[in-house]
């Protein structure tokens, strides 16, 4: 009781400097004043209609990440008028529509393009079609993120096959010099497949492809989300016939020539990685979509979900950990890695992150309640982000001890303190726990803080989705207190460092300027190593863990150095930062005991 | 009753002997001075006495607590001022003393404000330390050695900063003090005055060493004849001097006359020989008796000087 009462005694005594008061206030309104301004800022922007971001979407990547681009809006283009339709300048078909108007009105007015008249003529007809068809998609798709997008990319190569096949009977070498320039085709075997067939083939390839374009006119006009997704699965099946097609070549190359035989198989080999990843990856997934009504595009936490379990599969079937001799046969890879181990870490660790994303990304479609990491603007991940708060209350831990018995050594108060029926170790020890309560205090009710602010203004309801992890699905709060409890371990240890030299040293500024130089420094040395090589070492210093938040925090350097596979273990790095913590406690308690207060 | 009492207290700081085998005692009710030139090592000692420096050779005891095996209980018994009073400057004077009351036994807040009217700082005492001036300062230190009711008071240089008034004050407060409660009080300065006036006892420290140890009725009855200081004014002081130096009399030639400190059985001799060598005597003036003579009689060859 004695002891608390003292303690207490001494944070009033801590307290009653104003300075420090109002760094306390200070640090502690932080909390509530950074998520609220977050919040008025980020209000303020979607008022303004401009961008959110717009992801890139799942299912065909280089296709849609040019139809992703979303113009902004106050570029100042006029909209354009086509056939009566208007399209708007923010229309993902716009830039394509005026693209080919720009063309067809150069090459109006540049006759020498090609070799005859009526050349151009064909190619101009061809590209009206182009408009045409694109006009139509512009119709019912206006933004830039809808999955019918594709459609429209889809749809050219059909129109233009079409319009040769409806034009075979004009001049051959006319019609191969406008495909030629339009598409693209193979000229070997151009007359074979366009020119020398009879009436009733050219109609049925006719009435083929009017099909397809009918049937993907009918998807962009009825929105039809299942028809495109079987539309779909069946562009994957006729990838995988092709891919099947490569395969039977290689093969027979192999059987006529035996000594490529080495280059071939490999070639076989990936092609045969990319028919397995369509069969198990690609396709299920296009189903899942179907069964759980989840549209492409659509900004919702599902398509990130998918799109995590669809590339991280991907990577995972790129990864082949290589045998031992295979290993030292590559220069490159000894220099990165220095030994096989490391290697082999380094590759299962990328390989474990991989499985770890599938699985949370698993978790939560299967629940359908998303993990934190889908909701990037929600509660919980800005109270997780929040953690880095513990770096802040850190550098005030740092102001406190170092400030705390310098300043008794530097204004001489140190004389009457000590003639005090307290042993030394006692006074040291009621001004260290004060101090350091103080500190943890100010980051317990400001996480706290933090917290409930963030739930008024981003949503409770976020709170009550649960996180997963390796061993399950696991309450946020459950999930949160341990991180938020492991990183006053940073203060500690700031806190304890600080104390130590300021007793050491009785000098307030140097006590407090050399911890803050330190943790300048192991960011400074983090960010150094986190881009170059062979940095293993460092695990085993306090380094990568002072800032123990960084292993909680999505996307920070540490968890970028884990996944190079850097040997990082949390648990190592707490104990030791305890460790130094209680040495440096040690240290001011001898050193404090048995010193001569000879000023 | 003893209070006080140190047994052959040695130290030595950064190589250089501080303290050499000093020994004292102050008893109950009591004011002992401690007197010394600058540097003699009395600040030391109270340090010592206080345990902010550890005790290289000797025993310390106050009230019969040893200070190093007995330290908080022997702390209870004690309160002291060292050099000079620095308090907390961000706080109040009474805040200052509520958090050294806080750790004592049993210090009530009636028995703060009873001391700070003991000192006369009632009016002030809720300012900031910030606005005090030194003498204000040294009141509230005076203040927080009082606190806890101790039965022996460690003073250094305690009259600093304040004004004559003051520092009758503090004069008068120790003696009652000493009377009426029965504390020790150790009270260290290099105002000489100061001791004559107030203490019962005086030593006198040098180069670490207590050189002299006398109380002040000792002083006043001892040896057979008191030993004063004499100017001698006559016709011719040179003279007057060289004629002194020349009987090997420890003199020295002012302005007014010639200096010299002697028992007083010695002036009439001292006379009889002037006068036989034609030196015209006009005056032989008595000082005042003081401390000071003491002092320097009993610290003249000391290397130390006296400021």
């Amino acid at each position: 009781m004695k002891f608390l009462g003292q303690i207490k005694m001494e944070i009033l005594n801590i307290l009653r400097s104003r300075f420090l008061l109002i760094i306390c206030i200070l640090v502690t309104t932080a909390s509530i004043v950074i998520p609220v301004l977050n919040f008025v800022l980020e209000s303020n922007r979607t008022e303004d209609g401009g961008g959110g971001i717009v992801r890139p979407l799942p299912i065909d990547g280089v296709i849609y990440s040019r139809a992703a681009m979303k113009y902004p809006p106050d570029m100042g283009q006029d909209p354009i008028i086509v056939d009566g339709v208007k399209i708007e300048a923010d229309n993902p078909f716009y830039w394509h529509i005026k693209g080919l108007q720009q063309e067809m009105n150069a090459m109006e007015t540049d006759k020498n393009r090609f070799s005859e008249p009526e050349v151009l003529d064909l190619v101009l007809s061809m590209m009206e079609e182009e408009i045409k068809l694109y006009v139509s998609f512009a119709q019912h798709v206006v933004k830039p993120t809808d999955y019918r997008v594709e459609l429209g990319w889809r749809s050219v190569s059909i129109v233009h096959e079409k319009f040769i096949y409806e034009h075979n009977d004009v001049r051959e070498d006319w019609l191969l010099e406008a495909a030629m320039y339009k598409m693209g085709v193979n000229p070997d075997t151009f007359k074979e497949k366009y020119i020398e067939i009879t009436p009733e083939q050219k109609l049925a390839a006719i009435d083929k492809l009017e099909d397809k374009i009918n049937n993907l006119k009918s998807i962009v006009e009825n929105n039809d989300f299942p028809k495109y997704i079987e539309w779909r699965i069946e562009q994957e099946n006729e990838n995988i016939a092709s891919l099947e097609e490569q395969i039977a070549i290689h093969e027979q190359a192999i059987i006529d020539n035996p000594s490529q035989e080495e280059s071939l198989s490999s070639i076989i080999e990936d092609l045969k990685r990319q028919i397995e990843m369509i069969k198990t990856n690609t396709i299920p997934i296009l189903e899942y979509r179907l069964e759980r009504n989840i549209i492409p595009g659509e900004d919702v936490w599902q398509n990130s979900a998918l799109a995590d379990i669809e590339s991280s599969r991907n990577q995972i079937s790129w990864i082949k950990i290589l045998s031992e001799e295979e290993f030292f046969k590559d220069p490159w890879l000894v220099q990165q890695h220095g030994s096989y181990q490391n290697y082999v870490n380094s590759m299962q660790s990328q390989i474990d992150e991989l499985n770890k994303i599938i699985l949370i990304a698993q978790n939560s479609l299967d629940a359908d309640k998303p993990d934190m990491k889908y909701i990037p603007r929600g509660a919980r991940n800005r109270t997780v982000s929040f953690l880095d708060y513990s770096v802040f209350v850190a550098l005030l831990a740092v102001l406190l001890g170092g400030w705390l018995m310098a300043s008794e050594f530097q204004q001489g108060t140190i004389r009457l303190l000590l003639i005090r029926p307290k042993t030394r170790t006692k006074i040291l020890t009621a001004k260290f726990v004060a101090a350091l309560l103080i500190c943890l205090g100010i980051y317990m009710a400001g996480s706290i803080l933090n917290m409930v602010t963030n739930g008024i203004c981003f949503g409770f309801s976020d709170f009550m989705y649960p996180n997963y992890t390796v061993s399950g699905e696991i309450n946020f709060f459950a999930y949160y207190f341990p991180k938020m409890l492991a990183c006053i371990i940073t203060i500690l240890f700031a806190y304890t460092g600080a104390f130590m030299l300021s007793v050491v040293i009785k000098n307030a500024a140097v006590a407090i300027a050399v911890p803050i130089a330190g943790f300048i420094g192991s960011s400074i040395i983090m960010g150094v190593f986190t881009y170059s090589r062979a940095m293993n070492w460092i695990a085993y210093t306090p380094i990568p863990y002072i800032q123990l938040s960084s292993f909680f925090v999505p996307h920070s350097a540490v968890q970028y150095i884990i996944q190079r596979g850097t040997p990082l273990n949390l648990t190592y790095g707490i104990i030791m930062l305890l460790v130094l913590s209680v040495l440096c406690t040690v240290t001011s308690v001898f050193v404090f005991k048995t010193r001569d207060i000879t000023n | 009753m003893e209070l006080l009492k140190i047994e052959g207290l040695s130290k030595t700081i950064k190589k250089k002997r501080i303290l050499n085998g000093i020994s004292l005692t102050v008893n109950s009710g009591e004011i002992v001075g401690f007197l010394g030139p600058n540097g003699a090592g009395k600040t030391t000692t109270i340090k010592l006495i206080l345990g902010l420096l550890k005790i290289d050779e000797g025993k310390i005891t106050i009230c019969g607590h040893d200070i190093v095996t007995d330290f908080e209980n022997a702390m209870e018994n004690v309160g002291g001022i060292i050099e000079n009073p620095d308090l907390y400057k961000r706080m109040t004077g009474r805040q200052n003393l509520e958090y050294f009351a806080s750790m004592y036994k049993d210090v009530n807040k009636d028995h703060i404000d009873e001391v700070v009217r003991l000192v006369k700082m009632s009016e002030r005492i809720d300012d900031r330390v910030k606005t005090y001036s030194l003498g204000m300062c040294q009141r509230v230190g005076i203040a927080q050695a009082l606190l806890h009711r101790p039965r022996l008071l460690v003073l250094d240089e305690p009259t600093n900063g304040l004004d004559p008034l003051g520092i009758k004050e503090l004069r008068d407060l120790l003696k009652y003090l000493a009377k009426e409660a029965g504390i020790g009080v150790f009270v260290s300065s290099h105002l000489l005055s100061e001791m004559e006036l107030m203490c019962d006892r005086i030593y006198i420290i040098d180069n670490g060493e207590i050189i002299g140890e006398k109380s002040i009725n000792q002083i006043d009855d001892s040896e057979e004849a008191p030993v004063y200081q004499y100017v001698f004014v006559t016709d011719n002081n040179e003279m007057t001097y060289e004629y002194m130096k020349s009987l090997d009399i420890n003199c020295e030639l002012k302005s007014d006359g010639v200096e010299i400190v002697m028992k007083s059985s010695e002036i009439p001799n001292i006379v009889k020989a002037l006068v036989n060598n034609d030196i015209g005597i006009y005056a032989v003036n008595q000082k005042r008796r003081s401390l000071e003579q003491d002092f320097i009689s009993i610290t003249t060859g000391s290397k130390t000087q006296i400021r």
